[in-house]
């Protein structure tokens, strides 16, 4: 998501930026005089107050702000009062009051900090009569008789209430004969008379399917129960807070329809988060994050210079996962239309924690993991290298040769004109048989990972501030050496009520990611991954010279010694400031108006130093890189949202928002080599006299928006939804700057009808939702201007640099938005007494006008474009069953289990389409096609008619169709430019046998979690799976399959080689090193099984009994969990989930232990 | 309530602030205002030496697997390729799928369109620069266009030449076929011709940029790749008259660090520097990681055939390095090789430089020389008598005398066959490792599959490989228009 954007006008853009700043100043401002009217209000016990024809209601308010006491009143009272005119200065709290009652027909009593209003009847009431008394008590789950934290007290008809605290305790002064109100998100709320009890314990019977819950639905919250959108939400506490840094990987399974696959296994490694299947092409299929309202960036690190690769990243990594109330996808156009033109791909919305009123809880929490490294890559010893060596190397003879089976001639006529020179052993057996084990390269550049994370809150608050604070400290080093991530982040959630009608909700989090990175990737030599580089070195080479000096392979000079490449400093920085500052405005009891902005402000630093122990760095005596980008991301928005029942039946919520949002990145670089010392670092770029590059680059985009939603319910049983918005782009061309999307549901909620009464007490929910709607995607990663770029070029006769201009890019005068259009059916079900419920969506989507690189004829200066070139489909279903298997007073057991499925196809292809003969309009996007393989072919087997050129222990290519030819022999093309197949073997293995076998998407995804609950234990197992997936063992097809890399540069392999063809060894699961000199490829032979399923937590959780710390702690519990403990696959190689390219970073399990403390 | 509009409309307000919607970035230049100047078109002319100059990543000429030289000479045995694209093209072994060998279309034939293109922009472009400076600039590109297509067209046959027509509008798809024979040659020679008329005379041209001397003497490749002999000579009498040239009576010190510039006898190289920009890595390919002082990626070797075939004396075989003391304390020679000379000799046609910081060397590409033109003259005249001459044989002595060698007698190689076949190895030990075309000298004379077959005993050496294949993405947008090459279809 994250935008680099290009552009033309500076004025524009400066004027338009001194507005946002003087936006922020006054944000700032409002932020800074709440804070000051809350201090005052606690403060002053004296009243200064002027005012002429002023209501008491006004008064009152006046008098709490300044002196904290509160007013204790009946609202009809209050409407007998006639206006006052007061003149107070610095009047003591009891002058004032009598000021103010003066005349009216009321009196009052103060009792503590109370103040009483009653009527001033005839019939004077003493003031003692007035009783009041402190009630105290404790609020439980009326089901499973948990004390309920943070559960809400008031007294009917007054502003005086408290909440409950951790134990569910409370205690309020209040009338003998009040009435208390208590209410808890997700209960039933309820009256309760005092009557005179000074102790009241109270039960709340929950809405066991929480139907009554509140879910953030995208500029607003909804009740569960009247949503009609394709919704999934899931709170923090049903997910095991793991070991990693970011909330990402603790959703893997846990939410049909997301889809989200490590990509990395380092500290902090990136996620791919799909949902419901990515349909875009070449535009980002990531869906959009907002947390708490502010669409987030991603933002990665700047490169290392070109050197190697350092991996990726998630971009939820800064934000401390504990913070995390809750967690929302929205999947279907219904519920994202109104995100609009980053929508197309789902949307994730984060709710971070707030505090409740009542007394401070401060939480702490710890934990310690440890990730042993287990050696999963089988390599050859010593030994039997030497011995491979021998035998690759005679291979290697024969094959150059040409001897038989492998060619026309024998041993004798080769040792009589060999091609290059003759063949003897280079290690005696003598030699192979005393060797020692060799150097374990792996070994030296992994070690047991760890990590500590300590996290800190305190939230609490009173009637006008409600606040959270947390502050996280997180240390995680990976199982590779110099893999290293840490962060430390604060957040301030604060809620300030200004007035009855103005509340002001300020969120600040900071976070700071402190990485070292080691290099990762499969590529090898200069830009060596440091794994594929121990993979790649021999067991003959050793570690370390007596010099100090990394010793390299011969035979692969660039190869580096990867003990070398620990010597490497590479250290990123990632910091991010989200600052959110939004007033809520009250005004009438049904409209809510929200008006403010944020701004999101990451900066990303790399440095890193390439020194003289490695290839690299000794070439070009050391090699410095800086490089750091700022983006700065602000956000102005609007909301109005009004929200009335009419007649009891007809419930009327009505949005409407505006929002602008400017992204303004910032990028420098700087690379220079050639260094006296290595000493320096990165840290004197002054120092070196080599060539020095610099870089830097700026770049601005907007989005401007309006959107708007209706939602109309009648008798909680129908529903209507329409939602519209409005976007506009500057990426695109004028004209095509703005697009239009919208959206319309229907929900019917069937219990509700009359003729289902019978059946309501056993199912009470089935509501069937229907949406349509429109989303877009503009995530093109640049402007669609022409433009030239001038570049060096060319060396003058003095070898002076010559600047060249060449084309860059080309204008798409008519690109514009990619859009969705989505159709959703849902049913959303709770049955058998809200013991099982869940939900079930069936959708289809169609992308149209899909942003991608549009391939152009080859010919032209610029061969590409960005360009609209065709429509998706994408088809598939969620399913979530939410079981309460067993609900007892001491033993729960519930269950979560999610399954989710997509196909994605071609619908329709851009005039640019340049199919191969084998590709068909309405392909999978992320089809597989290839040749067939029909076994290895044997010595003394004929020669296959369509490979003449095959030899013994190749792989036999199935030659099943041919091109439809003409007079002279060449392919012919139909009406269409398209060439054309025959249907039968033609003698010929080409392009014309390809088929298409499915395709690279999972077949089912899902996960299944397992919550069991024992007195103070609780056992959370969860699991998460991937079915119908094929894929080629990348470490086998680079390191495991031939021997040539063994003899011709000394390299290692695994130990799979062994099984390799030759001409004495005729295996028929393995070709022989010669397999990659055939001129017809491996077609599908390498393919394996690679479904899994993963136990990806264990965790066992125990709550100590109170009586233990009484006094100390209001509660505490320790936990022991499991991460990845094992998996289940046909797969052969390492991992079938992050074995994305050759050597990745390695998944390891690992074990934590925590406690959690609460004060 | 008036508050709350006031909240309502500020916010509104700053929401809608949005105007236009303009994007900004300063790393582009906009069309619409260029070129304007003298400048802006010496830098559009810059841009057209780009992809000719020496870059493993996009220039043509890289002293590496991804320039012509080592591709090309490893066909032929000067080279010998045992990994990679270069041991592709050592055994012959390619086909469409093989991208090291289609590299060379694929990444430059859109160059020739943007040359098209600058010419088109560079005759209408209103601007104030004399008809001198702007014919010069267009006849340089001419003589881009003309050297790039020629280099392709030795490779892989006729090739597309997108109109302007297609070029103005690149949205539009438009399959297009290759040329023919004939009018690719016609064009390459159009194109030649009128750079020979446009850029300066060889000592009014600056080192390293092109003169009209270069002009001729791609004519002359360009000639003798069609075998035509009369032609071939009259640009040779031309050059050979202007006394532009003399042969550099220091065969070696032409690749000494600073010796292609102060050399009389080259006619193009290309500047390199240890920076970059254009970048000379031969050192690297060529020698192996034991070599001492700056050791390179030992990516390639000669032949002990190869080297078997100089005489004794000749200087141009001293820069074939037969044996050295490695770093790892072992002597290798031809009968102790290792596998860092167990194809053949290291072929450092370089000063080692071996005191540089980077990979790469200041020393200059090397691509035409004027022994070129004497060797095509001798060639000349003998195919247009049928039998060679003592004018043909004095001008292979020329060469020989350079080389420290002594005169061949014209007796010895009175038949056209054996004159040629002398030639042909003169120009192997005159020319190798310098501009690659001495594959192209064997194909003339149909002599280059069964040197593979020699030197390599590949099965996959066959005579349709001696053009080399297009990449699929070819054929398939030329839907039918565009004809591969015989033999990969």
């Amino acid at each position: 998501m994250k935008k680099k954007f290009n552009g033309i006008s500076l004025q524009e853009t400066k004027h338009s930026l001194t507005q946002i700043l003087l936006a922020m100043k006054l944000t700032i401002l409002l932020i800074w005089i709440a804070c000051l009217q809350a201090s005052a209000g606690v403060n002053a016990q004296n009243i200064t107050y002027t005012q002429k024809q002023v209501s008491l209601e006004t008064v009152f308010k006046e008098v709490r702000k300044q002196t904290g006491y509160e007013f204790l009143y009946n609202t009809d009272m209050l409407k007998q009062a006639k206006k006052i005119d007061l003149n107070l200065d610095h009047a003591p709290v009891k002058t004032a009051l009598d000021d103010i009652f003066k005349d009216q027909p009321l009196a009052y009593n103060i009792i503590g900090k109370t103040i009483i209003v009653r009527e001033n009847t005839n019939k004077i009431t003493p003031p003692d009569k007035v009783v009041l008394i402190e009630v105290t008590g404790a609020v439980e789950d009326s089901a499973t008789g948990n004390p309920l934290a943070g559960a809400s007290i008031n007294l009917k008809g007054s502003s005086v209430g408290t909440t409950t605290d951790a134990n569910g305790k409370f205690s309020l002064n209040v009338p003998e004969n009040a009435v208390l109100e208590v209410s808890f998100t997700g209960y039933t709320p309820k009256e309760i008379s005092v009557n005179g009890r000074r102790n009241i314990e109270i039960t709340l019977a929950s809405s066991a399917t929480e139907l009554e819950q509140l879910v953030v639905v995208g500029y607003e919250k909804q009740r569960r129960k009247d949503l009609t959108g394709a919704i999934s939400s899931i709170s923090a506490n049903d997910l095991v807070m793991s070991s990693a840094p970011d909330i990402g990987h603790m959703l893997e399974g846990k939410i049909p329809g997301l889809y989200i696959q490590q990509n990395s296994a380092q500290p902090g490694g990136g996620l791919d988060l799909l949902i419901r299947g990515g349909g875009s092409i070449n535009a980002s299929n990531a869906p959009l994050i907002v947390v708490d309202g502010f669409p987030i960036s991603d933002v990665q690190q700047p490169g290392s210079g070109g050197y190697y690769n350092g991996g990726t990243f998630s971009m939820l990594n800064s934000l401390n996962p504990n913070d995390v109330e809750s967690i929302t996808v929205l999947k279907d156009a219904s519920a994202t239309a109104i995100y609009g033109s980053r929508a197309a791909n789902g949307v994730i919305l984060i709710t971070t924690k707030t505090g409740s009123s009542g007394k401070a809880v401060v939480r702490y929490s710890a934990n310690a993991s440890v990730q042993p490294y287990v050696n999963k890559f089988k390599e050859l010893s010593l030994s039997q290298w030497m011995q491979v060596y021998n035998q690759a190397a005679w291979e290697n003879w024969l094959w150059t040769n040409q001897v038989e089976p492998w060619g026309p001639n024998s041993i004798e006529d080769a040792q009589t004109h060999p091609v290059a020179g003759q063949y003897s052993p280079y290690f005696s057996q003598k030699a192979i048989d005393n060797v020692g084990s060799g150097t374990d390269w792996v070994g030296l550049v992994t070690r047991t990972g760890s990590t500590m994370q300590h996290n800190l809150s305190v939230s609490g608050g009173s009637n006008s501030i409600k606040y959270f604070l947390s502050g996280n400290y997180f240390d995680q080093k990976g199982v590779v050496k110099n893999s290293e991530l840490k962060r430390i982040s604060f957040r301030s959630n604060l809620d300030i009520k200004l007035s009855k009608i103005l509340t002001l909700s300020t969120s600040l989090s900071e976070s700071r990611i402190n990485n070292n990175n080691t290099q990762l990737g499969d590529a090898p030599y200069e830009q060596s991954g440091i794994l594929t580089a121990a993979l790649q070195q021999g067991p003959q080479i050793r570690a370390k010279d007596e010099n100090g000096n990394y010793p390299v392979n011969p035979l692969e000079a660039t190869q580096p010694n990867p003990l070398g490449l620990l010597t490497i400093t590479d250290k990123g920085q990632i910091e991010k400031t989200l600052l959110n500052a939004f007033l809520l405005i009250h005004p009438t009891e049904y409209l809510n108006i929200k008006v403010g902005g944020g701004l999101e402000r990451s900066l990303a630093q790399r440095g890193n130093y390439v020194p003289t122990t490695t290839v690299t760095g000794a070439e070009q005596n050391g090699i410095a890189n800086i490089a750091s980008t700022q983006d700065n991301h602000y956000l102005m928005q609007a909301t109005a949202d009004y929200k009335r029942t009419f007649g009891d039946v007809h419930s009327v919520d009505v949005l409407i928002g505006t929002s602008d949002e400017k992204f303004i990145d910032d990028g420098t670089s700087e690379n220079v080599s050639n260094f006296i010392s290595d000493a320096f670092l990165m840290y004197n770029m002054g120092a070196g006299t080599g060539a020095k590059t610099v870089g830097s680059s700026h770049g601005e985009n907007e989005i401007a928006s309006y959107f708007g939603r209706v939602n109309y319910r009648y008798n909680d049983k129908y529903y209507f939804t329409f939602t519209m918005r409005a976007d506009g782009s500057s990426v695109f061309a004028p004209g095509h700057k703005w697009g239009y999307f919208p959206s319309a549901a229907v929900a019917w909620d069937i219990t509700r009808e009359n003729f289902f009464k019978p059946l309501s007490n056993d199912i009470t929910q089935l509501k069937l939702r229907l949406s349509y709607g429109q989303t877009g995607n503009a995530s093109i990663g640049t402007n669609a201007y022409a433009a030239y770029a001038a570049y060096p070029a060319y060396l003058s006769g003095d070898d002076q640099i010559e600047i060249g201009v060449a084309p860059d890019k080309l204008d798409n005068p008519d690109l514009t938005w990619e859009t969705t259009t989505e159709a959703n059916i849902g049913v959303d079900y709770s049955i058998l007494g809200d013991r099982v419920s869940g939900s079930l969506d069936f959708y289809n989507k169609v992308i149209s006008n899909l942003l991608a690189t549009e391939q152009l004829d080859s010919y032209q200066t610029i061969s590409s474009v960005t360009g609209n070139i065709g429509e998706t489909q994408s088809r598939g279903f969620g399913l979530s069953i939410n079981t309460v298997n067993i609900k007892h007073k001491d033993f729960r057991w519930r269950t979560i289990l999610s399954v989710s499925r997509f196909y994605n196809t071609w619908k329709e292809r851009g005039p640019n389409w340049k199919p191969s003969v084998y590709q068909n309009i309405n392909d999978p996007i992320d089809a597989r096609y290839t040749l067939l393989s029909g076994g290895i072919l044997q010595t003394g087997q004929k020669t296959p008619t369509a490979q003449p050129l095959l030899v013994p222990g190749q792989i036999i290519i199935d030659d099943i169709n041919g091109y439809v030819r003409d007079a002279n022999g060449n392919p012919e093309v139909d009406a269409n430019g398209r060439f054309e197949l025959t249907g039968k073997p033609d003698g010929k293995i080409d392009d014309a046998d390809y088929v298409l076998a499915g395709t690279t998407d999972p077949s089912y995804t899902g996960g299944l979690v397992n919550i069991f609950t024992y007195k103070n234990f609780t056992l959370n197992i969860s699991f998460n799976a991937m079915f119908g997936r094929r894929m080629e063992d990348p470490n086998f097809m680079i390191r495991g399959r031939n021997a040539y890399q063994i003899f011709q540069s000394g390299s290692n392999d695994l130990v799979s080689v062994l099984n390799r063809w030759t001409p004495t060894n005729p295996s028929t699961t393995q070709p022989s090193t010669y397999q990659d000199w055939s001129p017809y490829g491996n077609g599908d032979f390498f393919l394996q099984q690679a479904w899994f399923i993963r136990l990806q937590d264990v965790s066992l959780e125990y709550n100590l009994p109170a009586k233990w710390f009484k006094g100390v702690f209001n509660q505490a519990g320790i936990r022991v969990a499991a991460n990845n403990l094992f998996l289940i696959t046909p797969y052969k190689g390492v991992d079938p989930e992050t074995d994305s390219y050759t050597a990745a970073y390695p998944n390891m399990s690992t074990y934590t232990f925590g406690i959690n403390l609460q004060f | 309530m008036k508050n709350i509009f006031f909240f309502i409309v500020v916010g509104f307000l700053l929401a809608g602030c949005s105007k236009d919607l303009k994007p900004v970035d300063y790393s582009a230049i906009n069309p619409n205002n260029f070129p304007q100047n003298y400048k802006d078109v010496q830098a559009m002319v810059t841009a057209c030496y780009y992809p000719l100059r020496g870059s493993w990543f996009d220039g043509i000429n890289s002293t590496s697997e991804q320039g012509l030289m080592m591709i090309e000479d490893a066909q032929t045995g000067i080279l010998f390729g045992f990994f990679g694209q270069q041991q592709s093209a050592t055994t012959m072994n390619y086909n469409p799928n093989t991208t090291g060998i289609t590299y060379f279309y694929d990444t430059y034939h859109s160059k020739i369109s943007m040359m098209t293109s600058y010419i088109d922009i560079i005759t209408n472009a209103k601007i104030e620069i004399t008809d001198a400076e702007r014919q010069q600039a267009i006849a340089e590109i001419r003589c881009a266009r003309g050297l790039l297509c020629y280099d392709l067209f030795d490779l892989y046959g006729p090739l597309v030449i997108a109109p302007l027509s297609a070029l103005q509008n690149p949205l539009q798809a438009q399959p297009l076929a290759r040329l023919s024979n004939d009018s690719m040659v016609n064009f390459i020679q159009d194109d030649l011709q009128a750079a020979v008329i446009g850029l300066p005379a060889p000592p009014q041209t600056e080192y390293g940029r092109f003169s009209s001397g270069l002009a001729r003497m791609l004519l002359i490749r360009l000639y003798l790749h069609e075998k035509e002999w009369n032609k071939v000579s009259a640009q040779c009498d031309t050059i050979m008259n202007n006394n532009y040239y003399r042969l550099d009576p220091d065969y070696v010190g032409m690749w000494g660090l600073n010796g292609a510039k102060a050399s009389p006898e080259v006619i193009w190289a290309i500047p390199c520097d240890y920076a970059g920009t254009s970048q000379n890595q031969w050192q690297m390919m060529a020698l192996p990681a034991t070599y001492p002082g700056y050791p390179g990626w030992g990516t390639i070797q000669s032949t002990w055939w190869f080297y078997s075939t100089f005489e004794p004396k000749d200087v141009r075989k001293t820069m074939l390095i037969t044996s050295y003391a490695g770093t790892d304390g072992v002597t290798y020679d031809k009968s102790n090789p290792g596998l860092n000379l167990n194809y053949g000799p290291l072929p450092l046609k370089i000063d080692p430089d071996s005191h540089r910081t980077t990979p790469y060397t200041t020393v200059d590409i090397i691509q035409y020389r004027y022994a070129d033109v004497l060797l095509s003259k001798a060639e000349a005249i003998a195919n247009i008598n049928g039998a060679p001459n003592q004018q043909a044989m004095d001008l292979v002595n020329q060469i020989r005398e350079r080389a420290g060698l002594q005169d061949n007698k014209l007796s010895d190689y009175n038949t056209l066959p054996n004159f040629i076949d002398m030639l042909l190895t003169e120009r192997s030990h005159e020319f190798w490792c310098e501009n690659g075309q001495y594959r192209a000298d064997l194909i003339r004379y149909g002599k280059l599959v069964q040197r593979v077959t020699m030197i390599a005993g590949s099965q996959y050496a066959q005579d349709y490989k001696t053009l080399f294949p297009f990449s699929l993405q070819n054929i398939i947008e030329g839907k039918g228009k565009f004809i591969q090459n015989p033999g990969y279809d």
